[in-house]
């Protein structure tokens, strides 16, 4: 049986996950929930950008299959959260109403596209195109 | 499982020094497993990115369930809703990957699938958190 993905990359995607993980559980250590999420969310985009445009610039880096698995699909993905985000909303809409809430939610969305964009940027040179 | 009136005094104690190593080795063994997870859900990719979204509606469902657990005084509760919050979920869902496809979504001028994408990643994980919690307050009684 051939597996997609190999072995490898679930090995890789689990080391990268759990240092992802860990230091997203630091942050929360330090940060309040709120600020814990954007800066996880954010600095992460802008990472997981990085990473991408990196591997597409002219002298590319995280080229390989293996640095996306632990960097990518690993490290950035487990430090970055969505489900966070949602119960966060759901608590902000209970105690500061669903204005505020939603305020918080769309506009971390919004942003987490514009980080994502510039780390792309700054690791290619160019901005995402088709 | 022992059970304490006020919620702070237990995080006080389950997160203190000689467990907070235990809280670090859980949350990177569940973290990992939950990003193994979702690296096989995000294969499921053909109109939308569908694993992805999958991996972060179920996330926010089981954050959702552990949160009134977590907050009813139980010990156990606080350290396993940590590992489960925290690690399965946090490494099972993804902000970076979602904003990573919504935006070559919107760059290949396929606006509807990008459209699409942020709506449903935005409602989808919101509704989940939301039944989560109830689920989770159902089961206190």
């Amino acid at each position: 049986m051939k597996l997609n993905p190999p072995p490898r990359a679930l090995l890789l995607a689990f080391l990268g996950g759990a240092l992802g993980s860990v230091l997203r559980f630091l942050v929360g250590e330090v940060l309040d929930t709120p600020t814990t999420l954007l800066v996880v969310n954010l600095l992460g985009s802008a990472f997981l950008g990085w990473v991408n445009g990196s591997s597409q610039a002219d002298k590319p880096r995280f080229a390989s299959a293996e640095s996306k698995w632990f960097w990518g699909a690993g490290f950035a993905g487990g430090f970055t959260t969505m489900s966070g985000l949602a119960l966060a909303f759901v608590l902000l809409t209970g105690s500061l109403g669903v204005t505020l809430g939603a305020l918080f939610l769309v506009a971390q969305l919004a942003f987490g596209l514009v980080f994502y964009a510039s780390g792309f940027r700054a690791g290619k040179g160019a901005w995402p195109s088709v | 499982m022992p059970r304490d009136s006020a919620p702070e005094r237990v995080r006080g104690r389950v997160f203190s020094a000689q467990n907070f190593g235990f809280l670090v080795i859980g949350v990177a063994v569940f973290g990992g497993l939950g990003s193994v997870i979702r690296l096989g859900l995000s294969h499921w990719h053909s109109y939308l990115p569908w694993g992805i979204l999958l991996g972060n509606t179920l996330a926010s469902g089981v954050v959702g369930f552990v949160y009134p657990l977590a907050h009813s005084g139980s010990v156990g509760w606080v350290f396993w809703g940590t590992l489960l919050a925290t690690g399965l979920a946090g490494g099972l869902s993804t902000f970076s990957s979602w904003a990573a496809q919504t935006l070559h979504l919107m760059v290949n001028r396929e606006s509807r699938q990008g459209f699409l994408n942020f709506v449903l990643n935005l409602a989808l994980p919101v509704i989940a958190a939301v039944a989560g919690m109830i689920l989770g307050s159902i089961l206190l009684k």
